[in-house]
């Protein structure tokens, strides 16, 4: 299997080739991205493969280090964009779908007025809250909230039980409830 | 500020810290790459002793039912199930249609793969391609699981789920599956190509509630109104018919936002979600609706003690 760096070289060198590589490392993770939000293998296979086209536009003129972690960005977009489509016509039963779930029932608040944010302000806001917390607490939080793992499968990875990692992400919710509030963010 | 945007927002989180989390979900992976002599060792004995029992999960229904819905359900699961055994054998691999079971609106299909080599499965595995459906129903939709049992990796099961708001009395479900693949750490690998090939009919059985709706009406959170005509609960799922008004269009979709929770007399609140299906055609603020949905798990009639249509609290125990 062709490093990460080897790779980007090809997308840089502008050769096709580098497509064929991506997919041969990385599809079967990325479909796993794309699978947990869409539940469904033919809608995460276009995403994937809308993402290889997206990183051949895409690099140069980034030069990710980290090549899995650029791929599942765009995925996830993707995905979570394709979700919405699809929910305005049915339901779809997913972890993407549960995870908001979860979000909704802790940090969505009652607030009438229609918030104009940034997202990028929002994200960074995260970001520092999650630098506070303890590493299983961040990791399950990503875990569950970015990759949008099953709960079971993050208790896993995160050497916990399944009731533990269940208890310590609502308590993760709530206090980054209270930390968005003191930082003056409208739930 | 909507739950969307929090999540929308982790696009922004810090690479290192995705990295760090990418890095444990793939060492779990590697972990389970049987590496250790002693593991692989201790797994050819299980397999062995396992082999000569001659395949006694497939034979014991109860047994398969409760390694895939858990103690609790399998009574009520097993009420509903028709078992079936039905193989279909393609490049090593034997597939097993071992029950199906359903109520009007909602189907469920237990199957079993067994490597005809006795080699244990991937934890991660799924079908690269596969369809499936009712011949003379269109409207449906389907979600497929893998099980794989934790007391034999040579076996792993696959639940296919189907919703229709289409009764499916006297149907025959139609199904192909291929391209079966292994997911091990971070490379996917096509280990049979197949067709396997299903034709399987239903057996409809099981209770299902009727709720009277005289004057019931709800909304949701984009403000759409549904009265309903008829509201149906089995153990699997829910079937409601209705009239949904104030309708949103966008991008020439209805946007409604319909939820159903089902409160257990033990306290717990299960989700059914599933698909709303509004029958219009010109974007009309008035339109007939039906909602059909899986309960999260399936759940004996008996203890319901409430549903929550929206913002509607309805009491079950009312109606027994």
């Amino acid at each position: 299997m062709m490093k990460d760096a080897d790779i980007v070289d090809l997308y840089w060198n502008r050769e096709e080739n580098a497509i064929t590589e991506t997919s041969k490392k990385y599809e079967a993770y990325l479909n796993k991205v794309a699978y947990n939000i869409l539940q469904d293998l033919q809608d995460s296979q276009e995403c994937v493969n809308d993402t290889y086209l997206k990183a051949w536009n895409g690099i140069p003129p980034n030069r990710p280090a980290v090549l899995s972690t650029f791929l599942a960005k765009i995925t996830r977009r993707l995905a979570i964009d394709k979700y919405r489509k699809k929910k305005s016509q049915k339901h779809i039963d997913s972890e993407y779908a549960i995870s908001l779930t979860e979000i909704e029932e802790t940090l969505e608040g009652n607030s009438s007025l229609e918030n104009v944010f940034d997202e990028k302000v929002l994200g960074e806001a995260i970001n520092r809250f999650l630098m506070t917390l303890p590493n299983d607490a961040r990791n399950a939080f990503i875990g569950r909230y970015y990759f949008f793992d099953p709960l079971k499968e993050v208790a896993a990875y995160c050497g916990m039980s399944e009731a533990k990692a269940k208890s310590l992400l609502y308590r993760t919710r709530i206090k980054l409830k209270e930390y968005l509030q003191k930082e003056g963010f409208a739930l | 500020m909507k739950a969307e945007h929090i999540l929308d927002s982790l696009a922004e989180l810090d690479d290192d810290m995705i990295d760090e989390v990418d890095r444990l979900r793939s060492k779990r992976a590697v972990r389970r790459k049987w590496k250790s002599p002693m593991t692989v060792a201790a797994c050819l004995v299980l397999v062995f002793s396992l082999a000569l029992s001659t395949n006694a999960v497939s034979g014991a229904l109860d047994n398969l039912l409760e390694k895939i819905f858990g103690i609790g359900k399998t009574e009520i699961v097993a009420e509903m199930a028709e078992p079936l055994g039905i193989s279909v054998t393609a490049d090593g691999v034997t597939m097993r249609a071992e029950a199906i079971f359903s109520d009007y609106y909602h189907m469920c299909a237990i199957f079993t793969l067994n490597r005809d080599d006795g080699k244990p499965f991937s934890e991660r595995l799924y079908f690269a391609r596969w369809s499936g459906g009712f011949p003379n129903n269109s409207e449906k939709t389907s979600t497929i699981k893998y099980v794989r049992d934790t007391e034999d990796y040579r076996r792993c099961y696959v639940c296919l789920d189907f919703v229709t708001s289409e009764p499916l009395e006297g149907q025959k479900l139609v199904v192909s599956f291929s391209g079966l693949t292994e997911i091990t750490e971070n490379e996917y690998k096509t280990i049979a190509e197949g067709p396997w090939n299903f034709e399987l009919s239903l057996n409809i059985e099981g209770e299902i509630l009727q709720i009277p709706t005289d004057n019931l009406k709800a909304s949701d959170s984009e403000g759409t109104q549904y009265t309903f005509d008829s509201i149906g609960i089995s153990p699997l799922g829910v079937h409601i018919k209705g009239v949904a008004r104030y309708l949103h269009w966008s991008d020439g979709y209805p946007e409604t936002e319909f939820m159903m929770k089902v409160k257990l007399k033990d306290g717990r609140l299960l989700n059914a979600l599933g698909g709303m299906q509004i029958h219009a055609e010109n974007k009309e603020s008035v339109a007939p609706f039906d909602y059909t949905a899986f309960i999260d798990e399936p759940i004996a009639i008996e203890n319901i003690e409430a549903i929550w249509l929206c913002n509607t609290r309805v009491t079950i125990s009312n109606f027994k």
